[in-house]
């Protein structure tokens, strides 16, 4: 029996005005892969996780997720998403702990004390759980926003530049992550200019530029320099 | 039968959710609120700066406060509330947590009821807060009227704060943010602060319910209107 298809995407386009950001997207992607999105800055790549992401509408093509359509039936497939960005969604007048409990209400979780407890561990924030955000420092706001991303158990995770302001032992929390829940067949999708990590954590590799995915391949057998190369091919 | 049961059922869940989410929202927002105090303090200093200011400006003529003391009152708050928006607005806007929320959002109108009831509470702080200086400043007894007051004050805060938050969430996706919200809520508000200056005044005067009905069926109306018609576009006002 083949794996279920967890993204489909058919004939996206997306205009702002008189700009095309999105210029007729296809993209399949099997449940429990990773799939890392490299390009240029301007390629339109969080064009491309907001439009997943529900937090805009396409404005021509398919987008389905899980078998849900995006834009019909967004309310469905909201719960499924957890999303990660350079900005952290997280209130900084709130402690870590308040954070994670609105969000946690908002997705109407089950034990919410327990899970909160478990995100906060996976991302070594138990100590600072009743502090205010406000008062953390950039990895550490990064790695509470990791925990908020976990928090409602996601089936798809968006990671947009993930890596953006987070020190070393950050870096290594996140891949830690997103090796974990890889294993746990979640599917992922990250853009990132990190050609090396990216490489390193998924499976699969698609290159955006100015608008189109350009190559889609697997990563398996491809070195760093291969990639370079590969990479200088399309979009220079 | 079945069928019926079943959107019953599903109606019910979604409702049950919505309710939760409100609340969770609600409660969010009053959380940073009290421990913050931003939006309430630039909103009751600046409602009292405009009472003070009119205090000066009318002086001592007890006729002619009599005449201006509802406009004042009500243009007070009416700039109070695009304060408070502003304010509410920025909280959101601050690490793109307004990006987390829909993502978590079942129905997106519940953020819009949230945000209202928030501003809405605001501005009944406010009220509780400048009525009572008004009161002493222009020697005139709100308490007399207090319960034809109220059920005026409710409408007009209530159309205050539902045109204000529809206007603060499309400004907030435009660039000068600040500027489009007075530029869009301010026009918008007229028919509204129009009837609730004339209610309110002709209440000070010692007239009754029934001459204001009309001030407040337009109220009413105005309230009605601007919430059904929110709830119907709010989903794409808070899209890209």
């Amino acid at each position: 029996m083949s794996t279920p298809i967890m993204v489909h995407l058919e004939g996206v386009i997306k205009h702002f005005g008189t700009i095309t950001a999105l210029r007729g997207i296809d993209l399949d992607l099997k449940r429990g892969c990773c799939l890392g999105i490299f390009g240029p800055n301007g390629a339109g790549k969080t064009t491309l996780l907001r439009i997943l992401a529900t937090l805009a509408r396409p404005s021509a093509g398919t987008v389905c997720i899980a078998g849900y359509d995006a834009v019909r039936e967004a309310e469905k497939v909201r719960p499924l998403l957890g999303v990660l960005s350079h900005r952290t969604f997280l209130y900084g007048h709130l402690t870590a702990y308040e954070n994670l409990q609105f969000y946690g209400r908002m997705f109407g979780l089950k034990q919410l004390t327990e899970r909160i407890a478990e995100v906060l561990q996976i991302v070594d924030l138990m100590t600072y759980a009743h502090q205010l955000v406000r008062t953390y420092s950039r990895g550490m706001q990064q790695r509470l926003a990791i925990a908020r991303t976990i928090l409602h158990y996601p089936k798809l995770l968006l990671l947009d530049e993930p890596y953006t302001g987070l020190d070393k032992h950050a870096i290594s929390r996140l891949q830690d992550l997103i090796l974990r829940l890889h294993s746990e067949s979640c599917t992922i999708i990250m853009s990132t200019h990190d050609l090396y990590r990216g490489l390193d954590l998924c499976d699969e590799i698609a290159i955006q530029c100015r608008g189109k995915i350009v190559y889609k391949g697997l990563s398996l057998g491809l070195d760093v320099q291969g990639f370079e190369q590969l990479y200088s091919t399309y979009v220079e | 039968m079945c069928k019926d049961s079943n959107s019953f059922i599903v109606l019910m869940s979604s409702s049950k959710i919505f309710l939760q989410q409100v609340l969770a929202l609600l409660a969010k927002d009053l959380k940073t609120e009290w421990r913050t105090r931003e939006i309430f303090t630039s909103m009751f200093v600046f409602a009292v700066l405009v009472v003070v200011v009119f205090n000066f400006a009318i002086g001592a003529d007890t006729e002619l406060i009599r005449q201006v003391v509802s406009g004042v009152v009500w243009v007070a708050l009416l700039f109070a509330t695009v304060l408070g928006l502003q304010r509410a607005a920025q909280m959101e806007t601050d690490e793109d947590s307004l990006q987390g929320v829909l993502l978590a959002l079942h129905d997106r109108s519940a953020l819009f009821v949230a945000k209202m009831l928030a501003q809405m509470l605001y501005l009944l702080m406010v009220v509780i807060c400048t009525l009572p200086l008004c009161g002493i400043w222009f020697r005139i007894d709100f308490i007399a009227r207090i319960g034809e007051l109220c059920l005026t004050f409710a409408l007009g805060m209530l159309g205050l704060s539902i045109i204000g938050t529809l206007f603060a969430m499309i400004a907030l996706h435009t660039r000068a943010c600040e500027v489009m919200l007075p530029i869009l809520f301010l026009p918008i508000s007229i028919p509204l602060i129009i009837a609730a200056v004339y209610a309110t005044g002709q209440l000070i005067d010692g007239k009754s319910l029934k001459d204001i009905s009309d001030y407040l069926i337009l109220m009413g109306v105005f309230d009605a209107v601007f919430f059904s018609l929110t709830l119907i576009i709010f989903d794409s006002v808070v899209e890209d």
